[in-house]
């Protein structure tokens, strides 16, 4: 399974233990290079620097909630920036909800507790380059 | 009749009949969180997965979990107490996220099952679902606790 070695994932969480969970399942999948952030809004700094292939994203989060954070993604004015594919990770299993953040073009949507298979099954997905239409 | 109660009734045990009736009647309402019971406390298979051969202390993951708790069932005391229905669902949220991730799942689901009855204020009620979740947090920290002191000391 370790197949995301040098991946550049980063990990959106505000609670601590959460995200202590989330870093140790991915360096159970490889050895990935990965960044975190407690809130929305240091997140989208650090995209901005670190360029992630990857996003995993809490949705439940204050001020800024998970959803709130990928409409502001999908609104950058840098293009890469923009496309960051984005898996949520969340308690949240609301048909709404799920819809909500399906209408963001986000690439997964993980409900928690999340396993280490289930997660490297939608990174696989989640990195997979798009055809464009 | 659901319950008898012998002269002579003190406010004590009159209120510990209320509490117990206002839970019957919760898990009434719920009846998923019957089936709750029959969950593991506590099971390993998560710790195992995610440390088994990794390099990474899983002791302190562990105590991560422990520190979270205690500062997440505070803040449900508290939201509980300043009748803030908001309060305790998010609360309710984060400490179900965390608890079912740890492997704790009969408190998680009760936890999850807090967050749901949040929707509806109704104090008698959330109250007492607050203090089975508390309950079984409880249960499930003393358990985690044993665990961890089982995989030996962690190193300050």
């Amino acid at each position: 399974m370790k197949s995301f070695d040098a991946v550049r994932v980063l990990v959106i969480e505000d609670e601590p233990f959460m995200r202590a969970t989330i870093k140790q399942m991915l360096r159970m999948l490889g050895n990935p290079d990965i960044r975190e952030a407690g809130d929305g809004q240091t997140a989208l700094e650090t995209i901005a620097s670190f360029h992630p292939q990857v996003v995993l994203c809490d949705i439940g989060m204050k001020p800024m909630s998970g959803l709130q954070f990928v409409e502001k993604l999908r609104g950058q004015g840098d293009a890469e920036m923009r496309a960051t594919p984005v898996v949520m990770l969340t308690g949240d299993g609301a048909q709404s909800t799920v819809a909500e953040a399906a209408k963001l073009g986000i690439s997964g949507y993980l409900v928690k507790p999340i396993s280490p298979k289930n997660l490297a099954d939608r990174l696989r997905i989640a990195l997979t380059p798009r055809k464009s239409a | 009749m659901d319950h008898v109660e012998m002269k002579p009734i003190t406010l004590p045990r009159l209120e510990a009949a209320l509490q117990r009736l206002l839970l019957r009647q919760s898990l009434d309402q719920a009846p998923a969180m019957t089936e709750d019971a029959a969950k593991p406390i506590f099971d390993s298979a998560t710790y195992e997965e995610l440390f088994a051969g990794s390099d990474v202390d899983g002791r302190e993951w562990l105590e991560g979990y422990l520190s979270a708790a205690s500062g997440l069932i505070d803040a449900l005391r508290r939201a509980v107490a300043a009748r803030s229905a908001a309060d305790v669902a998010a609360t309710a949220h984060q400490l179900a996220g965390a608890t079912l991730s740890v492997g704790a799942t009969r408190a998680g689901l009760l936890c999850r099952a807090l967050e749901g009855a949040a929707k509806t204020p109704d104090w008698p009620r959330l109250s007492a679902l607050a203090g089975e979740v508390t309950n079984a947090l409880g249960e499930a920290c003393r358990e985690i606790d044993r665990f961890a002191d089982s995989k030996g000391a962690l190193v300050p």
